[in-house]
């Protein structure tokens, strides 16, 4: 029996063991991955972390990041070797309800930020509202570009107690008051931001505030002279509106160059390699940065070297070939001295032999060196070549191999984008080993934004003064005669060619139907002689199936999301949809 | 527990202890007498035995007070006693004994102090026997008979000395010799039949009844928290024994269970060495609890089925008692124990080979490929790429003709396994272990990839007093992988099926100058890992139970127990990535052009330890008063779960040492990984009652507490009862239908709860940290925090109601028992984030809430016929098992219209259901494309013969997104079902297993759906295509063929669109696994002193049964599962051959 109780104790006591550990609270666990408010108002770097984490969220282009959202896809720029290209012209991505998440983060921060104990003195805290604000007043400028009016929010909404969300209907503000709100938010926030001239440029700052507040200023200008007002100034803004927004584009511009901080890259006297280091230039003297997201390998890379490769050139992961620019393009570089950019294939209907197929390029724009690769271009030490059709004992063949533009992921216009590549990576091609930084905002669009909106108001010496800057920069010659609104264009073109630039200048133009509709894509084909060891070249129509674009007018503003329709009955869809 | 045969039932476990020293004592005795050659004594102690009517139990109560003398006796025997009237005062016990037997019909024998109850007849016997020890000094020679209850010679039964090796088995005429002492105890078996024990006296003559047993009625099947005898189940538990687990040879366990349990679904997605990745649930309902020797443990798939005594699945409320995580029923696995007597030791040992199952392969020549390009290129209207295609033969080297699966892929992949078993014990101690191992190799050519695992266990259980037993398992899993680095087999199936014929292996056919050809990575390249360097995964995983049983010595019945496990799981993973170069070559320089890939060199280290414990407490009673059988149980139960890990990366300038300290330090990266804690709390009830074993009923509940939950919603309370009634037991059918053995009917209705899927600390507002990151300075990364959403304070449990109708009839002494179930499973309260139900510029991310619902439905029908013809013992069985669910309500947005509403509507819809085009078929000639609707936004200016023919299903003249309609049920099967056939004849035993799946169907992508990705090979079904008479001219006539027209890229992009073109119905029916077995002549292994030795032949997945134009494993889905889009590692099929060997 003395055992049985041994027993029994023994029990008793893994018992109480047991009901010891019980009691301490076993099931209220710590989180691993949280911080909350309190911290992140009071921990300037947990306050930090947050921010960046809504830099990460803004609104901006991303080529680098993801092919499939590259807007020069959807405008006369470039075509994609490996897909069809007739697909609609609708953006695919949209920014609608994402946009609305960081603005909520931002009225937030908006509303907290003030008192809260983060900065030791009111000047910190005005420059960390400054940004914030400034911030929000970018996403809606975005929203904007996208959808033209969209419901202003300011505060941070609770859920409605009940679940009635009617609460949370919100008519869209007009697109005249969106653009005022910008207004008015940038003006105070750039009032808030510090006037230093030592300033970074990967977050907000006056200087690349106040760029940002002269583009978005003309874009609604544009709007005014040339869009209409529909859906009772959802979409539109009146044309009454126009002068004052052209003279704040104008004013903010000014400012930028007033303030001096900036200049024209100019480092390098060979104008092609300028223009070309002008991307790749991180370092302090490269004073054209105004906006850019940094990217740094392994930390942070992305895909652009190996998605743009040559065929012959691609990294052992693949891809390449995504990026052709059109003839039509190629064909927009001007020569050096000679307006007329097209090149020279025929003489008198017989096609022009070159020894050299480089020689077919000679004296056009240094900005076309660096940024087309074409037949004959120099590349990692080798001479490119490309070449549709081979002709061997008279025989014409089809070209084959990795230098023709035969295989699926070659070329299909005859030319690749060399904008951001890198000519001697310092790391072999694979997923993500790219990290040349993404310049958003570069001091050349502020002159093109000044330039464009004195040109608007009819003060067009001062517009050519600037748009000659950029000329003599780039290496060809200035324009004496009184500037045109063509002429300015179409050098806001090339300068910010492949810059998703091109895709919102069409859009506040009003002339994305006239550019895209109704026109064929050209390629160049190269056609190598063996037997005479010449090339020449043929002007080449791009299948219509695969490469017609076409560009309804309903385009001009982007649908807004079925969910917000559904979800919110006081929303008016965008005209056409 | 059994009852031995001179048992009494109502003996306590000490009286039987006593018992079983009274026959040891016995046997001294006889062998006393033996050596001294005298009689036995006359007792001559003095007794006085008094009373009115007293029965001869009380007889012996007094004389036991009196002289300390026990009886023993068959209580069979007592039972026919008369009760009497004595007198007896001061007489010797011999004589007092005689008086009271006077008229009863057994006798009675004295011996050493023992008074041992005898038939009549057998007590002249006795007596002689004890007057003749002389004979029994040396063995007896036993002869019997068995028969059956019908009274005809039972051949084959199995007749062994209890505790020994000595056997032998019965002839045709039922007949036995066997030498044995006398008191040893003879043990009598045969399969279906209940065992018997015989004590051996000096009589060698013995007839022995054998009755079949109650089919399986009588087993005993593990529960939750307890066990339970088959006859009183109520609830839907299926339950398998090792018997059924050992006919295949994988690596992974839950092959074993293949079809073997009705409602278990287990479906083999690919064969990769230490992968694990069966798709397994029971009825259909998403991943179940696995819950070993009573702990929550997750990877079973990795035992060694040689330690496994039995797998039960619970499908119903019966699951109720495990709250958490039960929604989608149990399995509980229990591992062998061992079992007193000498130590048994088994080896057992098995070699085999695995081959590819039906697996889509890449052309395997040039002149294949060139043609679908040539083809290709006048489709686009392009000049002729190839024109000279003929010339690829290989023999000149300007032309090669490679076969890059044939060079890349091994025909036949070894596999091995082997273990050994020991286990034994005495009355106090019982011990069991084993240690396993198993070799798999994988299949590259290169030999790049194996697998090894160590399985060990050790289950221990002590006595430590009467009442007291302590068991201890320890248990081990330890594996590594081996794979090249640059090849999962993602990566390795995509290039060698776009790896084209035409390009060589070596530039310039030189080694090793690996040609750099149009598939990203040379395929023979990325499976040397001496080359592009490996991965090794390896897995620690050691498992602690630890308990103690409490027989509480004043309240029979009850029992007090305590369990405690120590769970430790380690993970480590290293990757080798090497820098490598792969060539073209310069003719003209007469160079080597390298072009050097995953490059820099670099090194990753991942280590993770997971540790999870459990403590249970539990009070168990269980007694029966007269017809009423109650059984009880309360538990109390913690679990903690906690985890933690890092990774390190260095990248190196030196390839040559695969050491992290070796590394570079720049760019290396360091951070930690699966940080988590949680834990849960339940108490658990449950009470069981029958009446005469007829009415049966159970209640029980868990009230479970999660640490997932916000503190106020944590608590969830699950209760679930089930009735049963045993029909057969009934006066009206009992004996009145001589075929009916059993008939059960069986209710269950129960609420089970589930947590997962819910995100941890729904109640706290705050920022998620690290999430996102942006570079503030140009160089460095700066971690961001981003909004954790709208909190749920009250987010809890979602709730799934069970309930289960079955029915279970056993007929003709096992020739036919039927098992029929009827299910449903309401979920409530499922999470899903209201989103959509908001507007968007509400900007915030909104919470998990408890909102969704679904239903499923189903059946269960499994039919069983077992049956022995002379010689021959067969088993029939086959399940089969259906189920569908719907959502009930799915969160969304309200659609717009009604067109709306039956397009994405989700509401008391079927799940899965596909959408897509309808087809008239394939065009046949150019008539039928200007006749057909506008098949798409290019008109018919790029269709060809061959093309699909969409049907223009709202007649509108139109093929648009509007003919989408619903085309095909879901991509998961909705019915399983499983054949076994098993006989064994002689020493010879054959087991057949069929089973399959039904009421699905896939669509291919990727690969499989069009030729000539990025214009490089194809997969070989595509030569089956319309083309060309003269494949060059395309004005020659059409030959049709099963695909579409050769061209570049996947195909053309319309013919792709989901259509019942590409949806097939996958209904298979596989001859899943053979074994074929042989167990040696007794006279054969005794001379190696071996118990049993058994040598077998098994094959696995050896024949599929499926649709004609299903060109792939019906297993294995190529329809896209995610990133691996096809490209999963395929199933194998095994041979093996093994032995298995006890001693």
């Amino acid at each position: 029996m003395n055992n049985t109780y041994k027993g029994a104790i023994i029990l008793l006591i893994a018992t109480c063991f047991t009901m010891l550990s019980g009691c301490k609270k076993e099931l209220d666990k710590d989180p691993v991955d949280i911080l909350t408010e309190e911290i992140l108002l009071s921990d300037p770097v947990a306050y930090t972390s947050h921010v960046a984490y809504l830099y990460s969220q803004l609104p901006f282009s991303n080529s680098f990041a993801d092919m499939g959202r590259y807007l020069s896809y959807k405008t006369d720029e470039l075509v994609n070797c490996t897909q069809d290209q007739n697909a609609s012209l609708e953006p695919n991505t949209q920014w609608w309800e994402d946009g609305y998440k960081v603005i909520r983060n931002l009225n937030n921060l908006i509303e907290k930020v003030p008192g809260s104990s983060l900065f030791p003195t009111q000047e910190q805290i005005n420059e960390a509202v400054g940004e914030i604000r400034f911030m929000r007043a970018f996403v809606y400028y975005n929203l904007a570009w996208r959808y033209g009016g969209v419901p202003i929010v300011t505060k941070v909404a609770p859920l409605p107690k009940g679940g009635d969300i009617s609460e949370l209907y919100s008519p869209r503000n007009t697109e005249l008051e969106v653009f005022k709100f910008i207004e008015t938010e940038m003006t105070e926030a750039i009032a808030m931001m510090s006037t230093a001239a030592s300033f970074n440029e990967f977050r907000f700052n006056k200087w690349s505030a106040l760029a940002y507040k002269s583009s978005a200023m003309l874009y609604a200008a544009s709007i005014a002279k040339y869009g209409s007002v529909q859906l009772d100034g959802a979409v539109g803004i009146p044309q009454t509106e126009a002068a004052h927004f052209w003279e704040a584009a104008r004013d903010a511009a000014k400012e930028v160059i007033d303030g001096g901080v900036y200049s024209l890259y100019n480092e390098s006297s060979d104008k092609a390699l300028n223009y070309h280091n002008l991307f790749f230039d991180k370092s302090a003297s490269n004073k054209e940065r105004v906006f850019v997201t940094a990217y740094v390998w392994p930390l942070k890379g992305h895909n652009f070297d190996r998605d743009a490769a040559p065929f012959n050139h691609r990294g052992g992961v693949g891809y390449g070939g995504r990026y052709c620019p059109t003839l039509e393009m190629v064909e927009s570089y001007e020569y050096i001295n000679d307006r007329n950019g097209a090149l020279k294939m025929n003489s008198g209907g017989t096609p022009i032999e070159y020894a050299d197929p480089a020689d077919l390029f000679k004296d056009k724009d240094p900005r076309l060196f660096a940024s087309v690769l074409f037949p004959g271009s120099p590349w990692k030490g080798t001479t490119l070549k490309i070449y549709a059709r081979v002709i061997e004992n008279g025989q014409e063949q089809d070209g084959n191999g990795v230098d023709g533009i035969n295989q699926p992921e070659a070329t299909s216009t005859g030319f690749y984008l060399s904008k951001w590549q890198d000519p001697a990576p310092p790391r072999p091609i694979d997923n993500n080993s790219s990290d040349v930084d993404r310049m958003y905002m570069r001091y050349t669009e502020v002159l093109l934004n000044y330039a464009e909106a004195q040109l608007e108001l009819d003060n067009e010496p001062e517009a050519r003064i600037y748009v000659n800057m950029i000329r003599n920069r780039a290496g060809i010659e200035e324009l004496d005669g009184v500037i045109t609104m063509d002429d300015y264009r179409k050098e806001r073109k090339i300068e910010l060619a492949f810059e998703e630039n091109r895709y919102w200048d069409l859009k506040r133009w009003r002339t994305y139907d006239k550019v895209m509709n109704n026109k064929e894509t050209y390629a160049i084909w190269p056609v190598y002689n063996k037997d005479k060891n010449v090339y020449t070249f043929r002007r080449q129509v791009l299948p219509a199936g695969k490469y017609t674009r076409n560009f309804s007018a309903n385009l001009y503003y982007n649908r807004i999301p079925a969910t917000e329709i559904e979800t919110n009955p006081l929303i008016v869809q965008n005209p056409g949809y | 527990m059994n009852q031995n045969a001179y048992g009494n039932a109502f003996m306590s476990k000490r009286h039987r202890w006593a018992q079983t020293l009274l026959y040891m004592k016995l046997t001294a005795l006889f062998l006393l007498i033996a050596c001294l050659h005298v009689s036995a004594e006359t007792y001559s102690q003095k007794v006085s035995i008094s009373g009115k009517n007293i029965s001869l139990k009380q007889v012996f109560e007094m004389v036991k007070s009196q002289t300390g003398y026990d009886a023993i006796y068959n209580p069979e025997l007592l039972k026919k006693t008369k009760k009497i009237s004595v007198n007896i005062q001061n007489t010797t016990l011999q004589e007092a004994l005689e008086l009271c037997f006077l008229n009863q019909p057994i006798g009675f024998l004295i011996k050493y102090n023992t008074i041992v109850l005898t038939p009549k007849a057998a007590e002249k016997q006795a007596a002689i026997a004890a007057d003749h020890a002389t004979a029994t000094v040396e063995m007896v020679q036993v002869t019997g008979k068995v028969l059956s209850e019908a009274g005809e010679p039972v051949n084959g039964a199995s007749v062994v000395v209890k505790g020994t090796s000595k056997g032998t088995t019965t002839d045709e005429g039922g007949n036995f010799t066997i030498d044995a002492d006398p008191g040893d105890i003879l043990e009598i078996t045969l399969v279906g039949h209940i065992s018997q024990e015989v004590k051996v006296t000096s009589a060698t003559d013995i007839t022995i009844i054998l009755k079949q047993s109650e089919s399986e009625l009588a087993q005993v099947v593990v529960i939750g928290y307890g066990t339970q005898k088959k006859a009183s189940v109520t609830g839907a538990v299926s339950t398998v024994g090792p018997s059924d687990l050992t006919a295949v040879t994988t690596s992974d366990f839950s092959n074993t269970l293949t079809g073997k349990l009705p409602g278990l679904r287990v479906m083999q997605i690919g064969g990769e060495p230490g992968t694990y990745n069966n798709s397994i649930d029971i009825r259909g309902w998403g991943a179940m609890l696995v819950v070993v020797d009573g702990v929550p443990r997750d990877d079973f798939q990795r035992i060694d089925p040689a330690a496994i005594a039995s797998v039960t699945i619970l499908k119903d409320a019966s699951a109720a008692v495990y709250g958490l995580k039960a929604a989608n029923g149990v399995m509980l696995i229990t591992t062998k124990k061992g079992q007193a007597g000498k130590p048994k030791i088994s080896f057992n040992s098995s070699y085999g080979w695995q081959k590819l199952t039906e697996f889509p392969k890449p052309i395997r020549n040039a002149m294949d490929n060139l043609i679908l390009k040539n083809e290709a290129a006048l489709v686009a209207g392009n000049p002729l790429p190839y024109p000279d295609w003929e010339k690829y033969t290989g023999e000149d080297p300007d032309y090669p003709n490679v076969d890059w699966w044939g060079l890349t892929v091994r025909n036949a992949m070894p596999i091995n396994k082997n273990s050994v078993t020991v286990s034994g014990g005495s009355e106090k101690v019982t011990y069991f272990f084993t240690v396993g191992n198993l070799y798999q190799s994988g299949l590259y050519n290169t030999k790049s990839m194996d697998y090894n695992r160590y399985n060990f266990r050790s289950n221990v259980t002590a006595k430590i007093t009467n009442n007291l037993t302590a068991n201890i398992i320890l248990a081990g899993m330890i594996d590594e992988k081996n794979s090249p680095y640059g090849s999962s087999s993602y990566d390795f199936f995509k290039q060698v099926w776009m790896q084209p014929g035409y390009e060589p292996i070596y530039a310039n056919n030189t080694a090793p100058y690996y040609y750099d050809g149009q598939a990203d990575r040379n395929p023979l390249a990325i499976i040397n890992s001496d080359l592009t360097g490996y991965r090794i995964n390896q897995l620690k995983n050691y498992q602690t139970t630890a308990t103690l049983t409490y027989d509480m010595p004043f309240v029979k019945g009850l029992q007090l127990q305590g369990l405690f496990a120590y769970d430790m799981n380690y993970g480590h993973n290293k990757i080798w990535r090497k820098a490598y170069n792969e060539y073209k070559y310069d003719e003209a320089n007469d160079k080597y052009l390298p072009t050097v890939l995953t490059s820099p060199t670099n090194l990753q280290h991942t280590f993770n330890e997971r540790i999870y414990t459990q403590t249970q407490l539990s009070v168990r009673y269980k007694n029966s008063f007269g017809a009423h059988g109650v059984e009880a149980l309360v538990l109390g139960e913690a679990r903690n779960g906690s985890g933690t890990g890092f990774l390190a990366q260095r990248n190196f300038a030196l390839s040559a040492l695969d050491q992290l300290n070796a590394g570079l330090n720049d760019n290396q990266v360091a951070s930690g990984t699966d940080n988590v804690v949680a834990s849960n709390q339940a108490l658990v009830g449950r009470v069981n009652y029958d009446f005469m074993s007829k009415y049966l009923a159970e209640f029980s509940f868990r009230y479970d507490g999660s640490s997932l939950f916000p503190k106020d919603s944590r608590w969830g309370f699950f209760p679930g009862f089930s009735l049963g009634w045993r029909i057969s037991e009934e006066a009206f059918l009992r004996n009145k239908i001589s075929f009916l053995d059993n008939l059960k009917l069986r209710f269950s209705h129960g609420k089970l709860g589930d947590n997962s899927d819910a995100l941890a600390f729904a109640d706290l507002q705050g920022y998620l940290y690290p999430s996102g990151s942006y570079i503030f300075d140009g160089k460095n990364l700066v971690a961001g925090s981003s909004i954790k959403g709208l909190p749920n304070p009250s987010l809890t449990w979602y709730t799934a109601t069970t309930t289960n109708l079955g029915v279970d009839a056993g007929l003709w002494n096992g020739l036919l028992d039927v098992t029929v179930e009827l299910f449903q499973r309401k979920r409530n309260g499922l999470l899903a984030q209201r989103a959509i139900a908001v507007p968007p510029i509400f900007g915030a991310i909104l919470p998990q809430e408890n909102l969704n619902s679904d239903l499923s439905r189903g059946f269960e029908v499994v039919l069983s016929h077992t049956n022995r013809i002379n010689d021959f013992t067969y088993n029939i069985s086959t399940n089969l098992t259906y189920a569908r669910a719907r959502w009930k309500h799915y969160e969304a947005a309200l659609p717009g219209n009604s067109y709306l509403n039956w397009r994405n509507s989700n509401d008391n819809r079927w799940k899965g259901i596909q959408w897509g085009y309808g087809i008239v078929g394939q065009f046949q000639n150019q008539r039928d494309i200007d006749l057909a609707p506008v098949q798409n936004a290019n008109g018919h200016s790029e269709l060809f013969p061959g093309d699909i023919w969409y049907e223009d299903w709202n007649q509108d003249g139109m093929i648009d997104d509007l003919d989408r309609h619903p085309i095909a049920r879901s991509v998961e099967p909705e019915m399983f079902y499983g054949l076994n056939l098993s006989g064994s004849w002689k020493g010879i035993s054959l087991n057949v297993f069929f089973q399959g799946a039904s009421n699905y169907s896939m669509m291919p992508t990727e690969q499989l759906q069009g030729p000539l990705p990025w214009g490089r090979n194809s997969s070989q079904m595509f030569l089956d295509r319309w083309h060309h008479e003269d494949p060059m001219d395309f004005n020659s006539p059409w030959v049709p063929g099963k695909y579409p027209i050769s061209r570049d890229g996947f195909g053309y992009g319309p013919n792709k669109e989901a259509s019942t073109y590409w949806f097939q119905d996958v209904t298979y029916l596989r001859l899943k696994s053979v074994e074929l077995a042989y167990s040696l002549p007794q006279r054969w292994i005794s001379r190696i002193s071996s118990q049993q030795a058994r040598i077998f032949v098994n094959a696995f997945n050896l024949y599929t049964w499926k649709g004609k134009d299903i060109t792939f494993d019906p297993e294995h889905r190529l329809n896209g599962d995610g990133a691996d889009g096809g490209y999963k590692y395929p199933l194998t099929a095994n041979y093996n051959i093994g032995i298995d060997i006890t001693f």
